[in-house]
């Protein structure tokens, strides 16, 4: 088990190694150099070399490189062109903020999806099934943007039961908070539930026509207690594994819904920096981004293989 | 019913010139008609330069279909001869392409295109390239489990005894098993395409000024919804809301007629 | 004889008795009557099965036999009220002990699964919840039963000692996918006994299992029935298993009863055709080999399901077959001895001509070697540990000969055939040699001829064949490559291989999904003869088709050994099926040859204790012959030291066993074996055993 525990770690850490390289590249391709654009197209040559100098953006890309994951490793992102401040810092605050927006997010779906796609099993092929798998997969893709819009046109325009915005006024209370944030969460929701939803079905159908549900049920269990123990405990096995991929997805929602909803999120940061061209902050936003990802899936995997006694115990004893 | 209205927008797309009331791209004239409610003249409304939104969504269409479409080609094939490649030789290479597509897969889609598209400036080309690379990764994913079990059956083994060179077993063998997986990852792809060029035109990202597209067209005019002002916004809403749920229901049909 | 937990003493058939503390009358167990089961297929419902009547008594074992689709498992599965979505119940009743089981409302039908029914059946690994202990589920029906909490543990460790599960306690705390197949099953069992049901109902419950493995299941199930007294509804395609554990036996084809009767009768009298046929086209050893007699067969097919056919379901494929068979169906006509039949003609049954005819394939016979398999070894890598799937075979295999290779799973068997077509490289020092001069051991360095003079057919028909390719490609492409050749020799040469394994053009186009089981198999045959080979691996050609297509496949690879002088190495588990086809016979155990020789000297004896072991395993043996092994196939990656089947070895003699390994040496001319024990002292201790 500790074998299994340093691999899929060890993997983990290659994986984001990897990624530091794709962004690193992928920032090297963005037009001109870093003093130009910091400067302008009309400072002289002479200011932006030595700002290049200075900043030392006009070494070798990978002197370049290496410096750079050698202090985020340690931390140290660089500084941000755009908001003059340390990346660091800028995304501190941004990753608490899209944190509250996201816990509420994942706090609605996964209950509501899991329950949506346990009772679509049950009543395979009936109105409720239809309803939840139809629904759910058209809610889907529809994208952030529409739906959000959508929302909004309808709680904050029409209606005015909720604020268009996220972000609430200072020291707001919690409840206060959570009444700002409830439209772009909802927005994240709708577009999460439905994949959950679904694999939790195909998992429950699975486990409903299994062989070992039809021994409990031949031994002469109650069918409740057959759902409970033999069904719901191998079906939600595999779902554990795929919520925990739905974070990617949530984060590019994230981008869209922050915009939409002039919050102050990662998602709102990334974009900002891709827009100016803010090499640093970039970098480091993707960084962050990637290697929170990796930690999910590798707390997903290891949740799963504890709940999997086949991995958890290994073969034959 | 999903059939009906993907094929509503595809007909639009190629034909929507032809059906729009007005010229989609309007003249400078038109400035003096910004952002007139739906009336008889203009059953949509105006936008903030004065073009009709009803023609604009029309062949908006366009727009979005052909560039996701093509994305999802381009990823489709990649991600086609990756997963037939890595599937059946395994081993070594199998984990080593494994690790790079994992870490290409664990950047969030748009975030890639964000930063592509930034250095990459408006250009439809390249918001093709762009998402048609990003699918690669799963759709070889998907392609690669398919061959992994197909590779297993005695067949294979049967061609190997024959000495049959690989790229026939690859490709003659192997590949008519898989395809209907290919279909119906292409149909659900198409899908997501559809999602995402919209959210990257959304943020500004990939589209060419002029171009009459939903995306763009709700970015420019979603300022104005706390003015009361929201046909420019609803209208691009509503079709981009028909058009993906058509294409999903489409797509939700093929995987269950193939299972 | 002590009585089970609870029960006064043993059950007497026809007296006032006790179940569950109760007493009954000595009315039937189950009565099934006019039992029709429907499926529903695209829109429609169609019978699947119609006029199932039978009976069992009190303590009666009664056994449903047919073979793929006759529908024994769709009986079974209305008897316990669980039939698909897609399955209802069209017509007829089954009633337990009185009651109708049809119409008892849920709360009813629980009550029954709890006390008074129980099933056990096909995959034991599959039966089990994956994420709960083993003592818990089995814990479950004491619950149900109301057995109070704290005597729960007790019971189950004692009704897992009663199913001979060594080591109770460690078990009851394991999950159930760290235990053998053999012992999930006893696990079953004893949840399917612990409420000491009125019936129990076995679909195939030996089928997934290992040779030895079955035999102690079955044993363990007589044992117990007869202990508790409980009536048994036992379902197989196996007409062996069949006749040693039932008392009665109904013969299902195509969804309808084809006769019933007390078992003994029903095989050594039949009074159906089509019964006739099933037992004519067992290899039993009765018949001689392959150079005394073919197998007769049953020609044609299966009806489609729900198809409604006028007259006799049998008609088409009935060798005495006659107008009234095709316009009226037979009623199960009742016959003396208590039996009944469907058949128009039950006592012309004796005399029903043979289909095929009996003269065998002439074939000359050879003492050239073409094969010779030396020290040769096979080590995998599993996770850093060796896994010794082969370790020093010495073999060889003449021209024209049939070879035939036994052993259980876990022998090596198939990696063997693999070493030897080149799949999978053998370790340093192993040396394998086709007539004369020696095979590179990687494919990839074999050149065409080698090649294709090394074929192999596989088990599986399904999965042998591409689904997307035509006959004509799957066949034409091995002959491009193993025979070269333009289109039209290509082309020709085609149509002359689908010939010689009698399937007609009809056949030329249509792809493997249009094709029933045995006709797959053909192609997948005439695909290993494309290059004209020498020698032709079939590993387990006919396990996985039915009985009446088994025969027909033997005959035809019977005549193609005779006609191009190809041998073959002949894998089985099946002992019947290697003793009627094989002119040598190599035994197998973990990796190592035990036992070498001709077939009659293998099967005829004095044996190898593990080879007689097997032999006394097969259900065909009498009783009181039979030798238990104890223990489980120890692990290819840790064998045990000196003879490695030593741990489980009935004749052990002593510490030379547990120290030495036996060399596989030449006891007697063209006969090998590798035991301590000398062939002569083999003789007195097998005599003995056998009187």
């Amino acid at each position: 088990m500790t074998k299994f525990i340093l691999r899929r770690f060890g993997l983990a850490v290659l994986t984001l190694f990897l990624l530091s390289v794709l962004v690193f590249i992928g920032t090297q391709l963005l037009p001109g150099d870093v003093g130009r654009r910091i400067l302008g197209p009309f400072a002289n040559q002479e200011a932006v070399d030595a700002l290049n100098a200075r900043l030392g953006t006009d070494r070798p890309v990978l002197v370049q490189y290496w410096d750079w994951i050698s202090s985020a490793v340690t931390g140290d992102l660089g500084f941000s062109i755009s908001y003059s401040r340390p990346v660091h810092e800028l995304m501190g605050r941004a990753l608490g903020n899209s944190a509250k927006l996201a816990g509420l997010a994942f706090v609605i779906v996964v209950p509501l999806s899991l329950l949506g796609g346990i009772v679509a099993a049950l009543r395979r092929g009936k109105l409720t099934d239809r309803i939840v798998t139809v629904g759910g997969l058209s809610a889907t893709v529809i994208p952030e943007f529409v739906s959000g819009i959508v929302l909004i046109l309808v709680f904050a325009v029409f209606l005015r039961w909720l604020p268009g915005t996220a972000t609430p006024p200072a020291g707001a209370s919690f409840f206060t908070q959570v009444r700002y944030l409830i439209l772009p969460a909802i927005c994240l929701v709708l577009v999460l539930f439905g994949y959950i939803a679904r694999i939790t079905r195909a998992g429950v159908i699975e486990a409903l026509e299994a062989d070992y549900t039809r021994t409990a049920i031949l031994k002469g269990l109650p069918r409740s207690k057959v759902i409970r123990r033999d069904v719901l405990r191998n079906a939600l096995l595999p779902t554990v594994a795929v919520i925990a991929t739905q974070v990617g997805y949530l984060i590019g929602g994230l981008v869209v819904v922050e915009l939409l909803f002039s919050y102050q999120g990662i998602g709102r940061l990334l974009y900002d920096a891709a827009r100016n061209a803010d090499f640093p902050l970039l970098a480091g936003g993707v960084l962050v981004v990637g290697a929170i990802f990796q930690v999910v899936m590798l707390l997903a995997d290891l949740f799963y293989s504890w709940l999997n006694p086949r991995l958890r115990l290994g073969g034959h004893g | 019913m999903g059939a009906t209205i993907t094929l509503m927008w595809i007909f639009f797309a190629v034909f929507g010139d032809l059906v729009a009331p007005y010229n989609p791209l309007g003249s400078p004239t038109d400035v003096l008609n910004r952002l007139q409610p739906p009336s008889a003249e203009h059953w949509f409304g105006t936008d903030e330069l004065g073009r009709d939104v009803l023609s604009r969504v029309i062949v908006g269409a366009r727009q979005v279909l052909t560039v996701a479409i093509a994305a999802t080609v381009l990823g489709t094939i990649a991600g086609t001869a990756i997963g037939l490649l890595v599937g059946y030789l395994g081993g070594f290479v199998d984990d080593v392409i494994g690790r790079i597509l994992d870490a290409f897969l664990s950047i969030p889609l748009v975030i890639t295109g964000m930063i592509a598209l930034t250095a990459l400036g408006p250009n439809t080309v390249g918001v093709i390239v762009v998402i048609g690379l990003v699918f690669t990764p799963i759709i070889a994913k998907t392609v690669r489990a398919a061959v992994l079990s197909e590779r297993q059956l005695d067949y294979v083994t049967a061609a190997q005894l024959r000495k049959e060179n690989p790229f026939y077993i690859l490709f003659v063998e192997i590949l008519p098993n898989v395809t209907s997986v290919i279909i119906v990852e292409f149909t659900v792809r198409s899908g997501y395409a559809i999602f995402t060029v919209l959210s990257l035109s959304f943020l500004g990202f990939g589209v060419e000024p002029s171009v009459p597209d939903w995306g763009s067209a709700i970015q420019q005019h979603y300022g104005f919804l706390t003015a009361n002002i929201w046909w420019p916004v609803l209208f691009p809403a509503l079709a981009i809301a028909s058009l993906v749920v058509g294409v999903n229901l489409v797509a939700d049909a093929i995987s269950q007629a193939s299972e | 004889m002590t009585g089970p937990i609870g029960m006064n003493g043993p059950i007497e058939v026809n007296g006032p008795i006790e179940v569950n503390g109760t007493k009954v009358s000595s009315a039937p167990v189950l009565e099934v009557e006019n039992l029709a089961i429907d499926y529903k297929i695209g829109t429609d419902w169609k019978t699947a099965v119609r006029d199932i009547n039978f009976t069992i008594e009190r303590g009666q074992t009664f056994g449903l036999v047919g073979e793929s689709g006759c529908g024994k498992s769709t009986v079974a599965m209305a008897i316990m009220h669980y039939l698909p979505r897609n399955g209802r119940i069209g017509k007829g009743s089954i009633r337990l002990a009185g009651k109708d089981l049809t119409r008892l409302s849920g709360k009813e039908l629980r009550q029954v699964r709890v006390n008074q029914i129980s099933m056990v059946y096909q995959d034991p690994s599959s039966a089990l919840n994956p994420s709960l202990r083993i003592g818990q589920q089995v814990a479950d029906v004491f619950d149900l039963m109301g057995v109070p909490r704290e005597e729960q543990p007790r019971r189950v460790i004692e009704i897992m000692e009663k199913v001979q599960i060594a080591d109770p306690a460690r078990v009851v705390r394991r999950y159930p996918h760290q235990l053998s197949g053999g012992m999930l099953q006893r696990v079953v069992i004893a949840m399917a006994i612990a409420s000491q049901p009125a019936l129990l109902v076995l679909d195939e419950p030996t089928t997934s299992l290992d040779a030895t493995v079955e035999a102690e299941v079955l044993d363990l199930v007589a044992k117990l029935r007869d202990e508790i007294g409980t009536s048994v509804l036992f379902i197989s395609h196996s007409l062996a298993v069949i006749r040693k554990m039932c008392d009665r036996t109904a013969v299902l084809y195509a969804g309808r009863m084809m006769a019933e009767g007390p078992t003994e009768a029903i095989f050594t009298n039949p009074r159906h055709p089509y019964t006739v046929g099933l037992l004519r086209s067992l290899p039993t050893p009765d018949k001689g080999g392959r150079d005394v007699t073919t197998l007769d067969t049953i020609p044609g097919f299966l009806p489609p399901l729900g198809a409604h056919i006028v007259g006799c379901v049998y008609a088409d494929r009935c060798p005495i077959v006659e107008d009234i068979c095709r316009e009226v169906e037979p009623d199960l006509n009742p016959l003396p001895g208590d039996r009944v039949s469907r058949c128009h003609f039950p006592d012309r049954a004796p005399d029903i001509p043979r289909t095929v005819a009996p003269d065998p394939p002439l074939r000359h016979r050879s003492n050239e070697t073409l094969i010779q398999i030396s020290h040769t070894s096979k080590t995998f890598m599993q996770e850093g540990q060796p896994v010794y799937a082969l370790t020093d075979i010495d073999l060889e295999i003449r021209v024209g000969e049939t070879v035939g290779l036994v052993g259980e799973s876990g022998s090596g068997k198939s990696t063997l055939a693999k070493v030897l077509l080149g799949i999978h490289a053998p370790d340093h020092g192993s040396v394998v040699t086709l007539s004369g001069v020696e095979l590179a051991t990687e494919l990839k360095a074999r050149d065409q001829k080698s090649i294709g003079a090394v074929q192999m057919v596989f088990q599986n028909p399904d999965s042998a064949l591409n689904r997307r390719h035509s006959v004509r490609r799957i066949i034409s492409r091995a002959v491009t490559l193993l025979r070269g050749g333009g289109r039209k020799q290509v082309d020709s040469r085609t149509k002359d291989l689908l010939q010689e394994v009698r399937m007609g053009m009809q056949y030329f186009n249509l792809k493997p999904r249009q094709l029933s089981g045995g006709l797959k198999q053909r192609v997948a045959i005439a695909r290993a003869f494309a290059g004209s080979p020498a020698l032709v691996v079939c590993d387990e050609p006919t396990s996985a088709l039915d009985v009446s297509v088994q025969a027909a496949i033997i005959n035809l690879l019977s005549e193609l050994q005779a006609d191009e002088d190809v041998a073959y190495l002949f894998i089985s588990h099946d002992l019947n099926v290697v003793r009627y086809i094989a002119d040598r016979v190599a035994v197998m155990y973990l990796g190592r040859l035990m036992e070498v020789g001709t077939a009659d000297r293998i099967f005829g004896g004095p044996h190898h204790p593990y080879t007689e072991a097997l032999l006394s395993a097969s259900p065909d043996m009498e009783e009181g012959t039979r030798i238990r092994l104890q223990g489980e196939i120890p692990a290819a990656s840790n064998p045990p030291p000196g003879c490695v089947f030593q741990t489980r070895c009935p004749r052990k003699i002593g510490e030379i066993c547990e120290t030495v390994e036996p060399v596989l040496e030449e006891a007697e001319p063209g006969y090998f074996k590798r035991c301590h024990i000398p062939v002569a002292e083999l003789r007195e201790m097998q005599l003995v055993r056998l009187a």
